[in-house]
């Protein structure tokens, strides 16, 4: 890979590169930028390029690298903002006309702490509206124009997937980091809740939203997440104060030791198509290979995970939307202000149940890791891969599961109902050529093990070296 | 038996949160709750009574 390719090349492979002095951020941002202009007609991953504000703050890394000053991996490096999290003086409307114009005064502090970092930040990307899922992005997946690009965090895995962004924040409820990550054949990592601050960031449920990224590697994420992660102080309320690992230092291509779970009756149920269902258990066995020891698991109670979490996730949703729901419910798209309004209708002994519910989930799925001494789970991380957009359901409460978000929710809300982190990495294609993902699940604040994991995966593999190569305007 | 959910009985619910649902909506909130209380009420199954709701309060002072 010449210079020429740097898009795609690596977060860890460019943080060497602009260190040695072989690539300027200047030059890496207008390449990137660049990137953008050319790819965006076909794509909207973006739903707004910051090239001004890109532009000093890669001249500023340089600045540093020139004094011989590092402050992270990230230094220097273009990433993408998910549209939900704040930027001071730059348009944030969490992807709905509800919020047209407005301008926030402050950064996120997942945004503060990349601009700490040294991170250039290339733009914001495009999210559903208020992350719910509901409405059809502008945005088209990276490999097949005429198709769902994932959600809510679209323009994230987009972005990242088509080598206009080196990484990528994202914010997953219910499965919106790892969903598109998972059909644009990128990772997405799901932190532990709390692990990563949500203050600035526009909420659906305080119990279930968490903040992570979207890279191309599980690598990249474990230098993404050590630079997002972390409490700033006592102020901070969106994060819990647990120390930081160093998740780059703790990868390990030899797996020998780890104790991975598979449960089979919720997660290889009949709606897992055979192409995902073979390229998982081929990755079930390649893990093996790498040393570690799979074991078989049952998990009473796991189809309860969503009945209660939407419970919740409605009734949150719906408080928080209360009073813009009332003043510009208009300017909400149909379905997702449908969503709203259901919420506001649910009963509350439900939503208590629902809270309780997720108690006991979380000690069944605790004892069982307990009992097997399991550091992971391993699952696909959707049913099947992408779809085109008109024959996806965004049912998000219905029966069905082929084709629809219920069937995404059934694979990924568990993490977010119980609040573990859970990972999404490319794990091959179907015949179509669409990509397909692994869903490994960890211990709370354990993030370094699932993300060993996925890099001992990819050290033996190359589906996340493999690139969109086209990117056609969709009719 | 719970009553089915309908328009009538989501435009009353909608009336006590003041809540005005424009009428195209109606038909998907009707659904869609419907599915919701269908699915909450599989969490009848698990015995709850001795169990503490996920929630947050953190009483220290800052």
């Amino acid at each position: 890979m010449g210079l020429d390719d740097l898009h795609w090349r690596s977060i860890a492979e460019t943080a060497d590169l602009l260190r040695d002095g072989a690539v300027t951020s200047m030059a890496l941002t207008e390449a990137v930028l660049e990137r953008i202009d050319e790819t965006e007609p076909a794509l909207h991953a973006y739903v707004g390029v910051m090239a001004e504000s890109a532009r000093r703050e890669a001249e500023a890394a340089d600045a540093l690298f020139a004094r011989g000053e590092s402050r992270s991996a990230l230094q220097g490096i273009p990433v993408g903002v998910k549209d939900l999290c704040e930027t001071a003086g730059f348009p944030t409307s969490a992807g709905s006309r509800a919020l047209e114009g407005n301008v926030p005064t402050r950064d996120a502090v997942v945004v503060r702490r990349l601009r700490d970092a040294g991170a250039v930040i290339v733009g914001k990307t495009v999210t559903h509206e208020f992350a719910y899922g509901q409405d059809t992005p502008p945005t088209r997946n990276a490999w097949d124009q005429r198709c769902y690009p994932g959600g809510s965090s679209a323009g994230s895995g987009v972005a990242v997937a088509a080598g206009t962004a080196y990484g990528a924040v994202g914010t997953d409820t219910g499965g919106s980091i790892r969903v598109p990550a998972a059909v644009n054949g990128v990772v997405g990592i799901k932190p532990t809740f709390g692990r990563v601050s949500r203050t600035g960031v526009f909420p659906m449920s305080p119990t279930l939203d968490t903040v992570g990224c979207l890279t191309r590697t599980a690598r990249d994420a474990a230098l993404m997440l050590g630079v997002m992660a972390g409490r700033l102080d006592r102020s901070d309320r969106g994060a819990i104060d647990e120390p930081v690992d160093d998740y780059a230092a703790e990868l390990d291509p030899d797996l020998t030791g780890v104790r991975i779970g598979v449960e089979r009756a919720y997660y290889f149920y009949d709606a897992v198509v055979p192409d995902v269902r073979a390229a998982i258990e081929r990755a079930i066995g390649q893990l093996e290979e790498l040393g570690a020891t799979i074991v078989e698991v049952e998990i009473d109670d796991l189809d309860l995970a969503v009945p209660a979490g939407m419970a919740v996730l409605l009734g949150d949703t719906s408080e928080w939307h209360q009073g813009l729901l009332r003043a510009r419910g208009a300017d909400y798209v149909r379905e997702t202000r449908g969503m709203i309004e259901v919420g506001e209708l649910v009963l509350a002994t439900a939503y208590v149940r629902g809270q309780k519910a997720r108690r006991v989930i979380q000690d069944r799925v605790r004892s069982t890791f307990e009992a097997n001494s399991l550091d992971a789970i391993v699952a696909p991380a959707i049913p099947e891969t992408t779809m085109p957009l008109d024959e996806l359901s965004v049912n998000m409460t219905g029966k069905t599961v082929s084709g629809a978000l219920s069937g995404f929710i059934h694979h990924n809300f568990l993490a977010n109902v119980i609040g573990i982190p859970s990972v999404s990495i490319p794990a091959g294609f179907d015949s179509d050529e669409l990509p397909i993902g692994m869903q490994v699940l960890g211990r709370p604040f354990d993030e370094a093990t699932i993300l060993r994991i996925g890099d001992a995966y990819q050290s033996i593999t190359d589906w996340h070296a493999r690139h969109p190569l086209q990117f056609e305007v969709a009719r | 038996m719970r009553p089915p959910v309908d328009g009538d009985l989501i435009r009353m619910l909608a009336s006590f949160a003041d809540l005005e649902i424009p009428e195209g909506d109606v038909e998907l909130v009707a659904a869609s709750l419907t599915n919701v209380l269908s699915d909450a009420d599989r969490l009848a199954r698990l015995d709850l009574s001795e169990v503490e709701p996920i929630v947050t309060l953190d009483p220290r002072w800052d």
